[in-house]
């Protein structure tokens, strides 16, 4: 989003804001004193890399009536969710949570809830919650640990319970890294714990980082993981999210046992690998515009070349305006070398980033089109055009594509494909749509929510089912292990 | 995105507007002939022994479904279409995708957000266009066909995110004689009850559980060598040995821990066909002079077994009080429901069935029966569900005695319908939601105990019942 879209979206929380404080003076004095205070908007870019993981305090019924505002007051779908929706689901997970540790309590009973929607229901069904709560916590143990895993346990399941991608609740303030062992797998989907639904057995690296803890253990991309710690990852077919666990939400130092089979050589290969304390930055586990998922390149990426003679290449690991810039940058000088035949941009891997960048690539596609459209609750939709700033490219165009292609990626796929821009070669992209802006509530914590919801060039949805790719080229784990790309190589075919 | 952009918003909007209208018209011929037939409500059919002949689900089985809910379901009326096509598509290309078989043309069509008949129709003639052509691009192998439009009902089921909101296509037998804890309904991850901690303990055990050396409280660490939870979750495929893919004359390698001996080892289970154990009415008396009386379900003239029961006992005894044994009672008829309370209290208001507009009627007891005027103490725990949640809930709000055990199931949506569809299926929809007494929530809830006295392994290893004592020891 450019300036003038900032400004706009941070004049319209302004005003909510206000609204928001003039209505909780209007109640009655029991119900003013329960409305929290509203939850802030966070710039879609920091203006400073933070100096240090904020300072957290405990999560409490404050904080969760900020949430809860926050989504009725921000989130797309907002003015007009019944509250009930979020509070049912809240309180469920609240009592869960009680009873996984043995602390259910006699009292811990939702009150009537009515189901009107509007401000006044909304605070008086908040002050009926709210003191119920309050009643459970007064006779939870005084350990802090409990409180606040009580209190984690009933936001969370309030966000959740909207079902969106890009609606999370950021624990670790934004800036806390985390371990990791540096492999990503076939099943991986957003932050840590996100299983995609399309995988399917067998369960593959699907990446190492370079200098990473698998890398240092010997693990290539292609391997077929058979046992992680003595568990198989896959029984009848099914995932078991525990065992996969072990690697995508690690603990620093605890060493993992891998079972390998390597296609490329049919061995079976056993390594350990000891999770590092520097996965770098938590990616947050479904930013917005300007916070992608993506800490490795794609497969196939490497530097800007010619293949084929005269097809420039060029991987995109993200979308923002700098590498957006760059790529352009590339195929340019890629063109002072030679006619090109047209343009391969490989963007798997890609997990989003900033939709200004979006129209920059598109804008080297075609000039004034709509290519997209963000839409509010209502239905009212707002169309997106490249931009046409960019020289076109007037080159015939493949992108790469794979389910690690989410967000932003998506928005540029969907505009290619619904537009006829190019081909997408590769497989259907990850369906995580819907941009989001962050909140910052009172205990250092950060709620994502979207504040549009996503249709392509076509009106269609593709949030939750991706962009499907108009040439499949399966990436199989033979084909990893052995170094080659059906994807790249199909692409070429394309031009030829 | 620009401020010229922005100005452009409604233009934009109105000209998708326009041309999903012209769409729209343009498929008006062939329009009414996507409507499928409407889905059957079998409220006045017997149940017929076997069931219904199975045939390949189809598109046309997929619109019955979505035209049921829109009409029959009690969200139907507010329910933005949309909400169930796209999570239908979103697992139709999941399934693509698992079998290597996702295709270009799978892009789920412009979709509009009117609520009304003929968005309805015009959403749904979109969806179905889209499938067809992608049905007509798989391989002819019928097992693939049914998957994906199985995969395709599902998502579309699933989404509705209520818990007597079913699709039933065939019958799952029990093989192994073996209930689990930590199940809210069936055992399957879909019924993980997420209040539930490992391990999984047996619960209730028969057949070739029990033939194999079973027993109840046992708890079951691994099946075939693979743990059945790791790092605290559960994987859905380890269940799946004693599940969906048990076959007669497979055997079933289970390792268990026994609390009471403190032993591990490993048993053979050999999965076999056997009838479930018959549902017992259970009635004696403890502690000298309290009618201990166990309902193990709300089926027909449940009520009246109970009460006949009780006055049993009494015609000997001087009674004290009453225990009522709800634990595992997974629900039944209303009607049982109101007749057992209504027992305790005469012409009183136990819940309200309501419809989307919050339209509340209220439930009341049925007085026809005998009135009891002991103390009460009911016996809950999690797989007391749907009417047995309701009755936990009429006792604690209109205070007829004293809830003791654990917390119930809080499968308290509403009260299903069943409809046909046409390839042999049952859909089932609540007509109405449900609400206590006091008008609070309680499905995906529960209803908590007045006295917390949860039924641990070791407990039904060593042959306790806390919840009983705690019951007797209230009513001393």
């Amino acid at each position: 989003m450019n300036r003038k879209t900032e400004t706009a979206t941070f004049a319209v929380a302004a005003i909510l804001a206000t609204s928001a404080t003039f209505i909780a003076s209007g109640v009655s004095a029991s119900a003013s004193r329960d409305v929290p205070p509203a939850c802030q908007l966070l710039p879609d870019t920091p203006s400073a890399p933070p100096s240090g993981p904020p300072e957290m305090k405990p999560t409490t019924i404050t904080t969760i009536g900020q949430a809860y505002y926050c989504i009725l007051d921000n989130y797309y779908r907002g003015p007009f969710l019944d509250d009930r929706s979020l509070l049912v689901p809240a309180f469920a997970a609240l009592t869960q949570e009680l009873q996984r540790r043995g602390l259910d309590q006699a009292v811990a009973t939702l009150p009537a809830l009515t189901g009107k929607n509007d401000r006044e229901h909304r605070d008086r069904n908040w002050a009926a919650f709210s003191q119920v709560y309050e009643q459970i916590s007064a006779r939870l143990p005084t350990d802090p640990a409990v409180r606040q895993a009580v209190a984690e346990a009933t936001l969370r399941a309030m966000v959740r319970a909207l079902e969106e991608s890009h609606a999370n609740w950021d624990t670790t303030g934004g800036g806390r890294s985390r371990s990791a062992t540096g492999m990503t797998l076939s099943v991986s989907y957003g932050g840590p714990g996100g299983l995609d639904p399309a995988a399917q057995e067998p369960l593959v690296v699907t990446q190492v980082e370079p200098a990473s803890a698998a890398e240092r253990a010997g693990v290539k991309p292609g391997d077929e993981i058979m046992a992680i710690n003595g568990v198989p990852p896959y029984v009848n077919g099914v995932v078991s999210p525990g065992a996969v666990a072990w690697i995508t939400d690690p603990s620093e130092g605890t060493p993992i046992a891998l079972v390998l089979h390597r296609p490329v050589t049919d061995a079976i290969v056993t390594v350990t690998v000891t999770p590092s304390g520097n996965g770098g930055p938590g990616p947050g586990p479904g930013p917005g515009p300007g916070g992608g998922e993506t800490t490795l390149p794609g497969p196939g990426a490497g530097e800007p070349k010619l293949v084929d003679g005269n097809i420039a290449y060029v991987s995109l690991a993200a979308f923002t305006v700098e590498v957006a810039d760059k790529a352009l940058r590339d195929i340019a000088e890629l063109r002072t070398r030679t006619p090109l035949r047209g343009v391969i941009l490989d963007l798997r891997g890609n997990g989003g980033g900033d939709p200004n960048a979006v129209a920059k690539m598109l804008g080297a596609l075609t000039h004034d089109t709509v290519t997209d459209y963000f839409c509010d609750g209502k239905d009212h939709c707002a169309a997106n055009y490249s931009d046409s700033s960019v020289a076109l490219f007037n080159l015939r165009f493949v992108a790469l594509v794979d389910r690690k292609c989410a967000s932003a990626c998506e928005q540029f796929a969907s505009a290619v494909k619904d537009l006829g821009l190019g081909a997408l070669v590769g497989s259907r992209t990850a369906g995580r749509a819907n941009p989001a802006h962050s909140y910052s509530l009172d205990d250092g914590t950060i709620l994502w929510l979207p504040a549009f919801y996503q249709l392509g060039a076509n009106g269609e949805i593709y949030a939750t089912i991706g962009v499907a790719a108009d040439y499949y080229a399966l990436m199989a784990a033979a084909d990893l292990s052995a170094g080659r790309d059906p994807a790249l190589a199909t692409a070429i075919q394309l031009f030829r | 995105m620009t401020l010229k952009t922005n100005r452009k918003t409604f233009v934009g909007a109105a000209v998708l507007v326009a041309s999903a209208t012209l769409i729209g018209s343009g498929v008006s011929a062939a329009l009414s002939a996507d409507v499928p037939p409407a889905c059957q409500s079998l409220r006045d059919t017997p149940p017929s022994a076997g069931g219904p002949e199975l045939k390949p689900t189809t598109i046309t089985t997929i619109g019955q479904a979505y035209y049921c809910i829109l009409d029959n379901y009690f969200r139907g009326p507010i329910l933005d279409h949309r909400s169930l096509l796209v999570p239908a598509f979103a697992a139709l290309t999941q399934e693509l995708q698992r079998r290597g078989l996702d295709q270009a043309v799978a892009t789920l069509p412009a979709l509009t957000g009117k609520n009304d008949p003929a968005h309805r129709d015009r959403n749904w003639a979109a969806f179905s266009q889209v499938y067809e052509q992608i049905t007509a691009g798989l391989p002819p192998d019928p097992a693939v066909r049914q998957a994906v439009a199985e995969a395709t009902m599902r998502g579309m089921v699933r989404s509705l995110d209520d818990n007597h909101v079913n699709w039933l296509r065939g019958f799952q037998f029990n093989l192994t004689g073996l209930t689990l804890s930590g199940f809210l309904g069936p055992m399957s991850p879909d019924h993980l009850d997420p209040a539930a901690i490992e391990p999984s303990f047996v619960t209730a055990v028969g057949g070739p559980a029990l033939m194999a050396g079973i027993r109840l409280g046992d708890e079951i660490l691994a099946i075939n060598g693979v743990p059945l939870f790791t790092n605290k979750l559960l994987s859905p495929g380890v269940l799946q040995w004693l599940t969906t893919v048990a076959t007669p004359g497979t055997p079933v390698e289970v390792t268990l821990h026994r609390p009471v001996t403190d032993a591990t080892f490993t048993l053979t289970l050999m999965p076999a066909q056997s009838p479930p154990p018959p549902p017992s009415d259970e009635f004696r008396l403890v502690n000298g002079n309290l009618a201990y009386v166990k309902v193990p379900s709300f089926a027909p003239g449940a009520a009246d077994r109970a009460l006949t029961s009780i006055a049993h006992l009494h015609k000997n005894t001087l009674l004290r009080g009453v225990i009522l044994d709800m634990r595992g009672n997974t629900g039944g008829v209303p009607d049982e429901r109101a007749k057992l309370l209504g027992a305790f209290v005469h012409d009183a208001v136990t819940a309200y069935w309501c419809d989307a507009k919050d339209h509340c009627t209220p439930v009341r007891t049925d007085d026809s029966l005998l009135f009891v005027t002991l103390p009460l103490v009911v016996l809950t725990d999690r797989t007391c569900a749907s009417a047995c949640d309701s009755l936990a809930t009429g006792v604690k709000d209109l205070h007829l005695g004293a809830l003791v055990g654990t917390r119930t199931a809080g499968a308290a949506s509403g009260g299903a319908d069943v409809y046909a569809l046409d390839d042999g299926s049952r859909l089932m929809l609540p007509k109405l939601y449900e609400i206590g007494a006091n008008k609070e929530i309680i499905n995906t809830i529960g209803v908590a105990p007045d006295y917390y006295a949860p039924m641990t392994a070791a407990d039904l290893s060593a042959g306790r019942d806390p919840g009983l004592a705690k019951a007797i020891e209230l009513l001393r």
